[in-house]
């Protein structure tokens, strides 16, 4: 729960650190080609809590980052929402979730993706497998 | 990459010169947990007691008019502190054309380019109060420019109003790349307007700056 597993082209599955403190351990990691993006986590359905998971497959491209506010009045930092991106094969197109207060969908042209801003720390997957983005409950 | 840790820092002094060292320097303060950010009339001067006399800025009976100093204010030494190259000269304000006068340290990378906010309070949620706008971005009363890689371009530069995201800087044109400093200038725009506040309005407290960036 709260962390990113990702399954590489070789057949292991690199778990990284727990996305809600201050080492997700996605930027200092170094996968091999990634076939797919898992992150398990605590959401809420109808008021009730639900265990989800959140899949993004079958990218050219992946990307994860935690959006964060550091108030200038004080030394705190608080967590606005966690980012999960990939670049679809073929296209210019950039697509994902943003977990906040809700979940979002991502639609977005690249270099756009972040509030119509570009991000940096993309990684490589394989285009040409099954393309998926799914957030679905764990039962 | 990890979190950074992002230092506040303030020139207090009357260089225009970049910052040395992300703890604090010759010109320099870091801002310090509990201290704060205000405007005061001219009156106010650095080594006032934050006990003593407060000077507040004074709504202009017509037209607009700049606040005269920003100060921190130290709650480790008690004591006001101006920042004295904030601020443009428009409407009467005794800034300039001043490059290095607030900054944040980021110790290093970012994922998006980092961005300077303002909110109704600590929650980041809203910016819908008077000072920042009332729902109407153009209208908030605290306005700052980017002088990360130049300067102002000019002593009466007139920046970017600060609302949430609806109105806001780019502390730099890319992500940070590595451990550096950011820098923005900013001013307090008092209009006749305001008179139809809300006293508690003049009053408010609860706004906060924020510096919005992403890590991984």
């Amino acid at each position: 729960m709260w962390k990113i597993n990702l399954f590489l082209e070789n057949g292991l599955i690199l778990t990284l650190g727990d996305v809600r403190t201050s080492k997700p351990g996605w930027g200092e990691s170094d996968p091999v080609k990634i076939l797919r993006m898992e992150f398990s986590f605590m959401g809420k359905e109808y008021g009730k809590e639900q265990p989800m998971k959140l899949v993004l497959a079958g990218m050219k491209e992946y990307n994860f980052f935690v959006e964060a506010m550091r108030s200038v009045m004080n030394n705190k930092v608080t967590i606005q929402g966690l980012w999960f991106l990939g670049k679809l094969p073929g296209s210019n197109k950039i697509t994902g979730f943003v977990i906040q207060d809700s979940i979002k969908i991502v639609n977005a042209t690249e270099g756009h993706e972040f509030n119509g801003g570009v991000t940096a720390g993309w990684k490589q997957g394989i285009p040409g497998t099954v393309v998926s983005t799914i957030v679905k409950e764990v039962l | 990459m990890s979190r950074p840790a992002v230092n506040i820092l303030f020139n207090v002094s009357a260089n225009d010169v970049a910052c040395t060292n992300p703890a604090g320097d010759a010109n320099f303060v870091l801002f310090g947990t509990g201290d704060k950010l205000v405007w005061r009339d001219a009156q106010q001067a650095t080594g006032d007691l934050i006990s003593g006399a407060s000077y507040p800025t004074v709504i202009p009976a017509s037209g607009d008019l700049d606040a005269a100093k920003m100060f921190l204010m130290d709650y480790s030494t008690g004591l006001y502190n101006q920042i004295i190259k904030a601020g443009s000269t428009l409407n009467s304000g005794t800034g300039g054309n001043f490059r290095y006068v607030c900054a944040a340290w980021f110790s290093g990378v970012t994922v998006t380019i980092p961005y300077l906010e303002a909110y109704d309070d600590s929650t980041h949620a809203t910016w819908e109060s008077e000072p920042l706008g009332d729902g109407v971005a153009a209208n908030s009363v605290f306005k700052a420019i980017t002088t990360t890689n130049a300067l102002p371009g000019s002593a009466t530069w007139a920046g970017t109003p600060l609302a949430g995201t609806d109105s806001r800087i780019a502390l730099d044109t890319v992500p940070i790349p590595s451990a550096q400093y950011v820098y923005w200038n900013m001013r307090q725009v008092l209009s006749d307007w305001m008179s139809s506040w809300p006293t508690s309005a003049w009053y408010n407290n609860s706004l906060v700056f924020a510096i919005h960036f992403t890590y991984s």
